[in-house]
């Protein structure tokens, strides 16, 4: 069975994916368990990046695989799956917010956090800190900035993964991404200039 | 798109290393003169030093253990609650039909109560019909049909 991490090229159609959705469209439950398994941590971590809460980003991305299971009839096959449930998922995502917001925890770490924390303290909650300021501008930037950010800054898609995911050409994905960033750092503006000063 | 803003879509790929080398090296010789590209190029690297190392926190292996079962209830439980619900609504329907007649048929009660079930019964009707057209209405307009919920 795949890896979660196989799940990190969406566009790779490989005839064993096909070869299961085909099983799945002809009713067969227990071959949609692979693609699961391939794309469960991937779907997870998107809607924990949209949620902030492990049970909410677990149940949505539980939801988003049943859904596309119910509707995989109407699935071309010859096309990628991630995209499609990643469509499904964010507009579970998209209803979810738009009931109520749960923050519960940030759903991003620094790499460096954990080393820092055995070393110095201080640099540790600093990049904690950092993570908590870039969530929250995140969150105050419009869905199609964020599920950009996400994919590119946090989920480290190429372009071209990105333009499969979204379904738009690679240069859209770049002038996208430009867009979202500079709405980002306008947001991170007062803790970037804070934290110049700090260290200033 | 004007030239400006063309440069400025490539900051993104520049940063990324996601253009073509012909790209690149255009991009390089713009930025020797044009200072607002230089400038917002210095902006978003900051940016990038703040988000370069992050990433999404992990999710234990023990969550992943119960995943399909998780996934798996869910198809089979759209099933059993689409026939409760179905059969909910078949009884309750029957039921309130059933009750009304009866109450519509004892001539020994007082006429307001048979009134006021006629007129129950009548409302009811009214707003289902008009839900459903509003419904279909809707379904026919609504821009956003082809998004999967």
């Amino acid at each position: 069975m795949d890896t979660d991490r196989a799940g990190v090229m969406p566009q790779a159609i490989d005839e064993r994916e096909q070869a299961l959705i085909r099983r799945c469209q002809a009713g067969d439950r227990e071959a949609f368990a692979p693609l699961v398994v391939r794309y469960r941590s991937r779907a997870a971590s998107f809607a924990l990046a949209w949620t902030g809460s492990t049970e909410d980003a677990l149940d949505l991305s539980q939801e988003a695989f049943a859904r596309a299971f119910r509707a995989i009839r109407r699935f071309d096959p010859a096309r990628p799956f991630y995209p499609w449930l990643h469509r499904i998922l964010k507009n579970l995502c998209l209803n979810h917010l738009g009931r109520a917001f749960r923050l519960r925890e940030v759903p991003l770490i620094d790499a460096g956090e954990q080393a820092d924390d055995a070393g110095a303290p201080d640099r540790g909650l600093e990049r904690e800190e950092a993570c908590r300021q870039v969530w929250e501008g995140i969150r105050r930037l419009g869905p199609r900035d964020r599920e950009i950010l996400i994919l590119r800054e946090f989920q480290h898609l190429t372009y071209a993964e990105a333009a499969v995911v979204l379904g738009i050409p690679r240069g859209t994905v770049m002038s996208r991404l430009h867009q979202a960033r500079l709405r980002l750092r306008r947001e991170l503006d007062p803790y970037m200039a804070g934290a110049r000063g700090g260290r200033g | 798109m004007n030239m400006a803003e063309d440069w400025q879509s490539r900051i993104s790929g520049y940063l990324d290393d996601e253009l073509d080398p012909a790209d690149r090296e255009a991009f390089e010789r713009r930025l020797e003169v044009d200072g607002d590209l230089a400038r917002e190029l210095e902006a978003l690297r900051a940016l990038r030093q703040v988000t370069g190392g992050m990433s999404l926190r992990e999710f234990p292996d023990r969550i992943w253990e119960r995943y399909w079962d998780g996934t798996y209830n869910r198809l089979e439980r759209r099933v059993g609650w689409l026939l409760f619900s179905a059969g909910s609504a078949v009884l309750l329907a029957g039921g309130l039909y059933e009750a009304a007649l009866a109450l519509l048929r004892d001539t020994a009660g007082p006429w307001w109560i048979r009134a006021a079930v006629g007129a129950l019964c009548g409302g009811t009707a009214i707003l289902f019909v008009s839900v459903v057209r509003e419904r279909l209405f809707m379904r026919r307009r609504d821009p956003y049909r082809e998004v999967e919920r």
